[in-house]
């Protein structure tokens, strides 16, 4: 893989995982509308626009869909999506767990929150990216964790919001994950 | 994917994109409250493991279970019961089994929150330190326009009893003179009827319930609301008792009696004294007890000769004569008998009354002091633990409510010091009292184990008394209703993420309650919202909180022990209960010594003290609410089996279990209204209305229409838009105000 190339592929991940951890800025909207385009358009597959958010709306939209108070509309969370009893801190929480172990890292101890939410999933992978060895995890990390849930919590956005940020950012974001396979296997060659 | 990195190399994308994306990111991992840290991840140090805590259910509820939480590596993975649990012997209830999935939601509330505006639904995450900076600064504001803190509000109830949560009254109470609801919605009738009869708020042994020959469950539906007993009844079966309910409605507990007797609502007492006739005419009352330790024996026995007739009674509760004679004849020859007077019976303008008919039944056979006999009803002998949450004062020069002293200076010269006082307001009148308060008004609303826009009556005044806050916190798991029509929401943890001690007001058990997990997301317990709070109020204005700023909660834990406690429950040390639940140590037949607390130190048929109150002295009949004739049909809101109040039924495994509520009509009233099974139903009255499905059945009965109150997941459905604050007869002596009389609703229905 050429240096342009992981770049461009950390900057996406890192983008992402912003977009998911707090309502997303303008200055953070345009650098994301920026990269995924581009590396969209490298892959191959079809880049949804993305455009600004929309102020004090689009913050509300953001803790609807996925703080709460109320109920989350879609929980960003993998053992939401993957574990029978569909709630948080199942076996599956302590499999990726487990898993940023067996790569050497663990979540700080003031984080009370799951280990399998979206943005600390989307940071490890950013993470592997810049490891000697990382391909190989990322290949792992993405067809035993991200690729079997962040599709589906995607469309559960795409269904649900009322914002067309959102909206685009889910599209986005399930177009990136739904190739990733494809493209590992691309740079592993 | 041809010639990816070719295409790469000249993709068009700047350099300072490609910069600034981790610039922001990081930026973004700083604003989500992370550590200072530039990275959420760090180098692993622990080592996976399983262990057990044991818990205490800390739910408004006769069982209290002692609970083993089994965690792993940090995880909530189940909760089981406690197997040396006396009472609860290692078994749950259907809501206790759904605890895991309850602290694991993703619906739980995570971090406080603020509505801006208030009602509108556009929450946004603030800090802890914003969110009490807004508060603490409301209180000093609020404490300077008016010279007190008396426009701070508190309401605070039931929904979670353990002894560490009385911190919220605490936090208040050191910050000043505040306003706060006083009484209890549940029990209180009950209460001042059993104090007025034994002069002492206890009851026996309920695992003495296995020792009884003759069970009267008595509006109470022990299958749901109190399963644990289940076990003590079935014990007493295999022994050959005999089990009888009587009930408005044909409950799942009567589905496991010997005979059931369905009685027109809220006429127990015409049963009771319908029955203690009987007794009395043949003769299988306890003349020895009565002379010896009943005051008031001949006039009661010259009410009932006088007024009380088998037909009388049974015109009054519909229960046919031969009935009566039945359960008259069964309860005084079958000894020991017992009566277990449930909750839900006293819930009437007569309910008071009607426990005072039912506990003279115990005294006319002379079964008080009898283990297996006795009328029970509950106790809070188990509860003397030394409330240290709650023991600081107001800071020195605090102004309240004035009491005595020279008040208005009319004696001239020195005045008497004048001291100050809490303000109060009833809790079951609270959405009127607290819009009607002056000099000064409220402006402030604090919420704690307490949701008064699901429970309250009159929900739609409730939500006016909202309204017309400045401020409204509401501390809780989820966003109900009340938490819906707040400004700020606090996350607070569940008694898995927080130490405690728990006792019950029906078995004698006590449980520690050891943390399981550490906090989820930002939540904190009352205890450390109160520590919290109280270090702002003193960042911005230093001494205007004397409540620690911090502490250690196991070590809070043993604070409330104190001498009286250990010699109860026979233990040295607090930390024994680590161990295993620890019991009361008192007699089962807790009258065995026949020493009541009543004036004449006697039972007391006869109470002066109740006529004093204006109440009828002795426990004679006094009738039922009648419908009024535009609503005739009576609207009984019961507990639910899914849910204890607003709680439980939202978590979506209890959703799964239970979608929705459902208004259960016998046939007879169904076809009147033209109604079929599942057609939506309205439900009204002057105060409100609802809509539900029908569910034709015939265990309710012909001239009532029920549903089980609960909040279901995003739903607006609340039975208390139908219902009004109604008194009940009794409460104020022991509770400071009277309770509702929730099951005298009456309603109209139609096809909608």
């Amino acid at each position: 893989m050429n240096r342009q190339f992981a770049e461009i592929r950390l900057a996406l991940f890192q983008l992402l995982q912003a977009a998911y951890t707090a309502p997303a800025t303008p200055e953070l909207a345009e650098a994301l509308r920026e990269v995924a385009a581009v590396y969209l358009d490298l892959v191959e597959r079809p880049a949804p626009p993305l455009g600004l958010p929309d102020g004090a709306a689009d913050v509300a939209e953001f803790h609807r869909l996925f703080v709460g108070p109320g109920a989350l509309v879609a929980p960003p969370y993998e053992s939401v999506y993957l574990s029978t009893e569909k709630v948080l801190m199942q076996a599956e929480t302590l499999a990726v767990r487990e898993f940023y172990r067996s790569y050497g890292k663990e979540l700080a101890p003031d984080h009370r929150e799951p280990d399998d939410f979206l943005a600390f999933e989307l940071e490890f992978y950013a993470y592997l990216q810049t490891q000697v060895h990382g391909l190989e995890a990322m290949q792992r990390f993405c067809t035993e964790h991200l690729e079997r849930w962040v599709p589906t919590f995607c469309e559960r956005v795409i269904t649900a919001t009322r914002s067309p940020f959102y909206r685009s950012l889910a599209e986005i974001t399930r177009e990136v994950i739904l190739t990733e396979g494809q493209v590992l296997t691309a740079i592993a060659q | 994917m041809k010639d990816l990195f070719e295409r790469a190399i000249g993709a068009k994308i700047s350099r300072r994109t490609l910069l600034k994306a981790g610039a922001v990111a990081g930026a973004a991992t700083a604003l989500s409250g992370c550590t200072s840290e530039p990275s959420r991840f760090t180098s692993p140090v622990v080592e996976s493991n399983v262990k057990s805590f044991r818990t205490a259910c800390p739910r408004n509820c006769y069982d209290t279970c002692g609970q083993i939480a089994t965690v792993e590596d940090g995880a909530l993975r189940s909760v089981n019961g406690d197997p040396l649990h006396g009472y609860t012997q290692g078994r749950l209830c259907v809501k206790g089994y759904t605890y895991v999935n309850r602290t694991n939601s993703p619906d739980r509330l995570k971090y406080p929150m603020i509505q801006e505006p208030r009602g509108s639904g556009n929450w946004r995450r603030i800090s802890w330190d914003e969110a009490l900076t807004i508060i603490a600064k409301k209180i000093l504001d609020l404490k300077q326009r008016y010279g007190s803190t008396l426009p701070v509000a508190l309401d605070k109830y039931s929904g979670n009893f353990g002894i560490l949560h009385y911190a919220v009254e605490g936090m208040f109470q050191s910050m000043g003179y505040y306003t706060y609801a006083l009484g209890t919605p549940c029990w209180p009738a009950g209460i001042d009827a059993t104090n007025y009869d034994f002069g002492v708020f206890q009851c026996d042994d309920p695992e003495s319930i296995a020792q009884t020959k003759y069970l009267i469950l008595w509006g109470q539906n022990a299958a749901w609301s109190a399963v644990h007993s289940m076990d003590f009844i079935r014990q007493a079966k295999e022994k050959g008792a005999k089990v009888v309910v009587i009930d408005p409605i044909n409950t799942a507990t009567a589905s496991q009696a010997d005979v059931y007797y369905q009685i027109k609502t809220s006429t127990d007492g015409a049963l009771a004294l319908g029955m203690a006739r009987w007794i009395v005419d043949n003769n299988l009352h306890d003349k020895a007890f009565l002379d010896k330790h009943v005051k008031g024996w001949p006039e009661f026995e010259a009410y009932l000769k006088r007024e009380v007739t088998l037909e009388w009674a049974s015109k009054t509760t519909g229960i046919p004569v031969d009935g009566i004679i039945e359960l008259a004849s069964g309860y005084a020859t079958t000894r020991p008998s017992m009566i277990w007077i449930g909750y839900g019976m006293q819930r009437h303008t007569n309910g008071g009354q009607n426990v005072r008919a039912i506990d003279a039944l115990a005294a006319l056979t002379g079964q008080i002091g009898v283990v297996g006999g006795s009328a029970q009803y509950g106790h809070l002998v188990t509860w003397g633990f030394n409330y240290h949450a709650m023991s600081m004062q107001p800071p020195a020069g605090s102004k309240g409510l004035p009491q005595g002293g020279d008040a208005q200076g009319l004696h001239g010269g020195a005045s008497a010091p004048l001291t100050y006082t809490n303000r109060t307001v009833n809790m079951n009148n609270f959405a009127a009292e607290i819009q009607a308060l002056k000099d000064p008004p409220v402006k402030m609303l604090w919420i704690a184990c307490r949701n008064p826009a699901s429970q309250d009556p009159d929900a739609a005044d409730i939500k006016r008394a909202f309204a017309s806050m400045e401020l409204v916190v509401v501390a809780d798991h989820f966003l109900n209703h009340s938490a819906q029509l707040a400004d700020i929401v606090l996350p607070v943890t569940t008694h898995f993420e927080n130490w405690d001690v728990n006792v019950s007001y029906w078995h004698r058990w006590m449980s520690i309650n050891e943390q399981a997990i550490k906090p989820m997301f930002e939540t904190k317990s009352d205890l450390q919202i109160a520590w919290a709070l109280s270090k702002k109020m003193n960042e911005l204005s230093p001494g205007s909180c004397t409540y620690p700023t911090e502490g250690n909660e196991e070590e809070w834990v043993g604070k409330e022990f104190n001498e009286g406690i250990y010699k109860l429950f026979g233990i040295s040390e607090w930390r024994e209960l680590k161990q295993k639940p620890a019991k009361a140590q008192l007699p089962a037949a807790i009258w065995e010594d026949r020493k009541f607390g009543t004036p004449s130190g006697k039972y007391e048929l006869y109470s002066e003290a109740a006529a004093k109150n204006g109440l009828p002295p002795m426990p004679t009949y006094v009738g039922e609410m009648v419908a009024p004739a535009e609503f005739p049909i009576r609207f009984l809101t019961p507990h639910p089996q899914h849910g204890l109040h607003s709680q439980f039924q939202n978590v979506d495994y209890m959703m799964q279990t239970n979608s929705e509520p459902l208004l259960e009509i016998h046939p007879r009233l169904a076809e009147r209204k033209g109604i079929k099974d599942g057609d939506i139903v309205r439900v009204f009255n002057k105060l409100g209305e609802l809509r539900l499905k029908a569910r034709i059945t015939r265990v309710v009965p012909p001239d009532t229409v029920v549903t089980y109150e609960a909040w279901y997941k995003d739903s607006k459905f609340n039975v208390n838009l139908t219902v009004a604050a109604i008194p009940a007869d009794m409460g104020k002596v022991m509770t400071g105000n009277n309770g509702i009389a929730f099951h005298d609703n009456f309603v109209d229905i139609e096809r909608a």
